[in-house]
């Protein structure tokens, strides 16, 4: 994955609203407008969880796929309802993909007498490298991290999610974030210091 | 504290996927193309399908359903029957149309009281006869060179069982009487009697049991 040091594009020209009503009614341009539109964002998002390009590409597929067949009972709420719809279509099929291939259950019990890694210095790096070392999380701790920090579920929904017990969801996500601590460490960022 | 952190990392995430990213975009809108294009070009041939297959269904059971009706109803009664005429079994009124080589032997109701007495005659199937049956009904007769028919009584009422294979024939007729009035023991004697040769009218009272055999 290579980035690109330009910014990101500005909006097209039609507003999103005309965009999702031209789509509805099946409008072949108008769909590969919205694709092209929100593609790179949803693509990264598809990055954050599954870590091979490749996969990725193919979930994102399938989510487009879903998302075209989906548009007629979707309603339009106001401005980036559109783009919060498609996301929770792609987390959903990236968890998906990610049951299928991936055990979440396979995790030890912890000891609650452990207070918590702090994440404050974690916090404060760049966006970029926020993002890249969540990606570079074991499976299992990279899910239940961003479904817990990123997209705000608590551990009852990540357990009905991930079908696993709230127990295992609090594990994984105490694990990640021991695990970017001593990442941070590692990078030179003195992380805790 | 830990609110606030955990807001400034969604934040990032969100921040860093804003960024564009160099990746396979317009190779998946192209595969992304290529099946939707062919997940709409087959639902012609799924439609087409469907249609064949139910014209042919339709037609099977339409051309079923006509095979049937001419099975039933397009034989005429004098068919098979008229180049095998052992096979008819007339009411009593008609027994006069049976050849000669089937015989009456006796009555229905001797047959039930286990006192008939069955007289099979056995003859040769006449080539001429066998000829002729083949010009009267070339359709049915052409592929059977013999027939077995069996009739079996069980009431007064006609009730004819016909099997049809290439065994030697061997036919059985029963023609049984149009009422049977209730009788007493001595007259059913009596009957009896008059039917071992005792008649003089020439006609029967009660049922005839009729078999011939052919080859």
């Amino acid at each position: 994955m290579a980035f690109l040091s330009i910014k990101p594009q500005p909006p097209n020209r039609l507003t999103e609203e005309d965009l999702v009503k031209k789509c509805k009614q099946g409008n072949g341009k108008a769909q590969e407008q919205l694709y092209k539109c929100y593609a790179d964002r949803l693509y990264r998002l598809a990055c954050r969880y599954i870590r091979s390009d490749a996969d990725a590409e193919d979930v994102l597929m399938t989510a487009f796929t879903k998302i075209f067949r989906g548009l007629d009972n979707f309603t339009y709420q106001g401005a980036g309802s559109t783009e919060g719809w498609m996301h929770r279509i792609v987390v959903n099929e990236s968890l998906m993909w990610l049951r299928r291939r991936h055990n979440f259950n396979l995790t030890e019990s912890l000891d609650a007498s452990i207070p918590e890694p702090d994440l404050h210095a974690f916090s404060e790096q760049e966006a970029e490298d926020v993002y890249q070392l969540i990606t570079q999380l074991p499976t299992g701790y990279r899910t239940v991290f961003n479904l817990f920090v990123v997209e705000g579920y608590n551990h009852a929904e990540i357990a009905a999610m991930l079908e696993i017990t709230e127990s295992t969801s609090r594990s994984q996500l105490f694990k990640a974030k021991a695990l970017l601590k001593k990442m941070l460490t590692q990078e030179g960022y003195h992380y805790g210091t | 504290m830990e609110r606030n952190t955990e807001k400034n990392i969604r934040l990032k995430v969100q921040e860093a996927e804003q960024y564009p990213v160099r990746w396979n975009k317009d190779e998946l809108w192209a595969r992304m193309e290529i099946h939707r294009t062919a997940t709409r070009s087959k639902r012609p041939v799924y439609f087409s399908i469907a249609a064949t297959l139910t014209v042919a269904v339709l037609a099977g059971v339409y051309i079923y359903q006509q095979t049937s009706y001419t099975q039933g109803k397009a034989i005429p009664s004098g068919g098979i029957n008229s180049a095998q005429p052992a096979i008819v079994n007339s009411p009593l009124s008609e027994s006069k149309d049976i050849p000669a080589k089937i015989e009456t032997v006796t009555p229905g109701n001797a047959i039930t009281q286990n006192s008939a007495r069955i007289r099979i005659e056995e003859e040769p199937y006449s080539s001429a006869a066998a000829l002729q049956a083949t010009f009267r009904d070339t359709a049915t007769v052409a592929n059977q060179e013999t027939t077995t028919s069996v009739t079996i009584p069980e009431s007064p009422q006609q009730q004819v069982v016909t099997d049809v294979d290439k065994r030697p024939k061997v036919i059985i007729g029963i023609i049984p009487p149009q009422e049977q009035p209730l009788v007493t023991q001595q007259e059913k004697n009596k009957k009896f009697r008059f039917l071992k040769g005792k008649s003089t009218n020439g006609e029967s009272e009660g049922s005839q049991l009729i078999i011939a055999r052919m080859n």
